[in-house]
């Protein structure tokens, strides 16, 4: 049978570690995502319905259900082994926010720190926190 | 009416592991379980040891500027979101090699590109649990 509780505050039985239920569901991520080699899928997610290939290492994520307003936060990161040598270190960066969806590249960064686009070898990550809509 | 809750346990009535909030907006909801971190560490590369984590069982430190964090409670899959970044100036820092029951944290020096060791290595997973 479903069931709905509504409740301000969460404690543990012996009635420590107090919590408000507005922390639990501030803090919950709003979505999340594995992006694949070459931004070409979401092998794993949540709140993402999908992903746009815009051009080389420029992607698009597309929420299910969108956010309250663009002041959300979003954490991205590319999943990389950094001794593989000269021009190893790899950047992930958002570059705009909508309550729907977001848009991210991915660099490598040279010897001379000159900034190239590049698709995402292995993986990249996001992470979405803020009010939905 | 203020109300409180006094629980130590969690879970869905229809699926355990699936527990839906009312979100901000009051329109939608959204899936508990799912926006939980499901790990999370801060660690410091110089004296080998964890400032605080959640889920972390223990870190391993396999080079300079890698760390292996080991779950305590394996992910039901490597295809999880990881999030991580570092505290020192001139570093970046990455999360490779995901598998269920660890992944990899790294740092290196954006002026050579060498690895390097930071006072605090921080990462979090987003995911399913097994």
């Amino acid at each position: 049978m479903a069931s709905e509780l509504r409740v301000n505050t969460l404690k543990d039985a012996s009635g420590n570690n107090s919590v408000a239920t507005s922390v639990v569901f501030g803090g919950t991520a709003k979505a999340w995502a594995d992006i694949a080699a070459g931004g070409a899928s979401l092998p794993d997610s949540h709140n993402c319905s999908s992903i746009d290939d815009d051009g080389t290492g420029d992607y698009g994520i597309n929420l299910t259900n969108a956010m309250s307003s663009s002041s959300h936060s979003v954490i991205p990161d590319v999943t990389h082994d950094h001794s593989s040598g000269a021009s190893s270190i790899r950047v992930a960066c958002v570059t705009t926010k909508q309550t729907g969806s977001l848009e991210l590249k991915f660099a490598y960064l040279s010897s001379s720190a000159v900034w190239t686009q590049y698709d995402i070898e292995s993986d990249g990550s996001i992470s979405v926190f803020g009010d939905l809509a | 009416m203020a109300s409180i809750l006094k629980v130590d346990t969690i879970t869905g009535v229809t699926t355990a592991g699936s527990i839906s909030i009312t979100g901000e907006g009051n329109s939608t909801t959204t899936n508990l379980q799912q926006g939980l971190a499901k790990a999370w560490i801060r660690a410091n590369e110089a004296s080998l040891t964890i400032g605080d984590s959640l889920n972390v069982g223990s870190r391993t430190d396999t080079a300079v500027g890698r760390m292996n964090v080991n779950l305590a409670n394996n992910m039901a899959n490597s295809e999880y979101s990881m999030v991580g970044s570092q505290s020192d100036d001139g570093r970046a820092q990455n999360c490779y090699s995901p598998s269920t029951s660890e992944y990899e944290a790294m740092t290196t020096l954006t002026s050579n590109q060498a690895a390097c060791d930071v006072a605090h290595n921080c990462s979090a997973i987003l995911g399913d649990l097994a």
